[in-house]
């Protein structure tokens, strides 16, 4: 893939990331696990963009957290909170109207 | 260093930029996660870990810097948007500082003057952005009128007003103050020198003000700038700056040979000298800014169509 192209998948994916992350927290996960859970849903996100934004959207109230110590190591566990769930929802929606009007987009561009 | 040392290093580097309340949360779940993928890409090798890989990892997460503003982002001191105006002011800085020099004002310290100039722009730049992210909506762009826009009644007032002064007390300063003043104070001290009255320099600068005058009429007649009455003006008045700076020193007498002073009398030259070297350095200046304009100036349809 060209220079160009992957630059425009990462922007594409940039979007995303927060739906994605969202998605694969109602049910509780700690960093590592929900990289890899995003990994083997084909949604790869470098470590160091992922944990920071886990710690953001927290601070933003849409997730709770908590430390697990009866696991060694200790790890810290995130998931949606009624305020994330709500964001949930609402973002998913809005992704959906999105898919639509993109495939319209393209269908369109397709048809010309 | 061990692996866990470098581990610690990187782990800290990340923490103390960090704001006290977060760090020692982030510092030891950043420290587990971290010892996690080294252990996940050290069995995807299949090889214990290593400094190689530690070093790859820490890579691939970034520098620490950058890791700690994606944890808690910081503004910017200068906003990106803000990036040229900033350079524009201190490029504007040297400028004045030049110009200065130029007109013989009394000799300062340029470096520390800049050094201080880019501190208070920094400042400013800040407390803008600050006040920006403080105050949404406040600060707001508004329309303006391009560099090209001036209504007829302007133009004429600027007419009139070139006319009256500079010109006319350029051209007889005597008569001038006489007028105003209705002979009410004394005039001698502007008797010019004879030198000067016959020179090239003085006719030279009468007509960089006569031609200010013209191009404001025809600016009314037009009802707006043309580009080149815009630049017939720039022109004028940029001869017009280095004009007046040369007044605030003893004039050359070339092509002959020899100096000569503006006014007859000592005192006069000594007062009227650095207030030569003040306005000739402002008109410069203004000068300079209004070729900046012209330069920068977008060649948009609505441009092309005025000029």
């Amino acid at each position: 893939m060209v220079e160009r192209e992957h630059s425009g998948l990462t922007e594409l994916r940039r979007g995303v990331v927060i739906l994605a992350v969202l998605s694969q927290l109602r049910k509780p996960q700690y960093g590592y696990s929900l990289k890899q859970a995003l990994a083997e849903g084909d949604m790869p996100i470098e470590e160091g963009t992922l944990y920071p934004l886990l710690r953001r959207l927290e601070a933003q109230g849409l997730l709770a957290s908590e430390w697990n110590t009866g696991h060694a190591p200790p790890r810290r566990y995130y998931r949606l909170n009624a305020e994330g769930k709500r964001a949930l929802a609402t973002l998913s929606a809005a992704w959906r109207e999105q898919v639509q009007v993109m495939n319209g987009f393209l269908d369109g561009d397709a048809g010309r | 260093m061990t692996l866990d040392e470098i581990l610690e290093a990187y782990v800290r580097d990340v923490a103390q930029a960090l704001p006290r309340a977060q760090r020692d949360d982030v510092a030891l779940e950043l420290r587990t996660l971290l010892d996690e993928e080294l252990a996940a890409r050290a069995q995807a090798v299949g090889r214990t870990p290593d400094r190689a890989l530690l070093m790859a990892l820490l890579t691939d997460h970034g520098r620490p810097a950058d890791v700690a503003q994606r944890y808690y982002p910081r503004p910017a001191l200068i906003e990106a948007a803000d990036t040229r105006h900033f350079l524009i002011w201190a490029l504007a800085g040297l400028v004045v500082l030049g110009v200065r020099t130029l007109t013989g004002a009394p000799a300062i310290d340029d470096s520390q003057t800049f050094v201080l100039w880019l501190g208070l722009l920094l400042l400013g730049f800040a407390l803008l952005g600050w006040w920006r992210r403080r105050h949404p909506g406040t600060l707001s762009w508004k329309p303006r009128h391009d560099a090209y826009y001036m209504p007829r009644w302007l133009a004429l007032f600027c007419a009139v007003a070139t006319a009256m002064f500079p010109l006319a007390m350029y051209a007889a300063p005597q008569e001038f103050v006489r007028t105003l003043f209705l002979g009410a104070i004394p005039d001698s001290g502007l008797m010019l020198t004879d030198a000067f009255q016959h020179s090239w320099q003085r006719a030279l600068t009468l007509a960089c003000l006569v031609v200010p005058v013209m191009t404001y009429l025809v600016v009314a007649a037009q009802g707006g700038w043309r580009r080149w009455s815009r630049r017939v003006s720039i022109v004028s008045y940029l001869l017009l700056g280095l004009l007046l700076i040369a007044h605030s020193q003893p004039m050359s007498a070339w092509p002959a040979s020899g100096t000569f002073e503006v006014f007859a009398l000592p005192h006069a030259n000594q007062v009227a000298s650095p207030v030569f070297g003040a306005v000739g350095g402002m008109v410069l200046l203004f000068t300079l800014y209004e070729i900046w304009l012209e330069w920068q100036r977008p060649r948009t349809a609505l441009a092309k169509q005025v000029a």
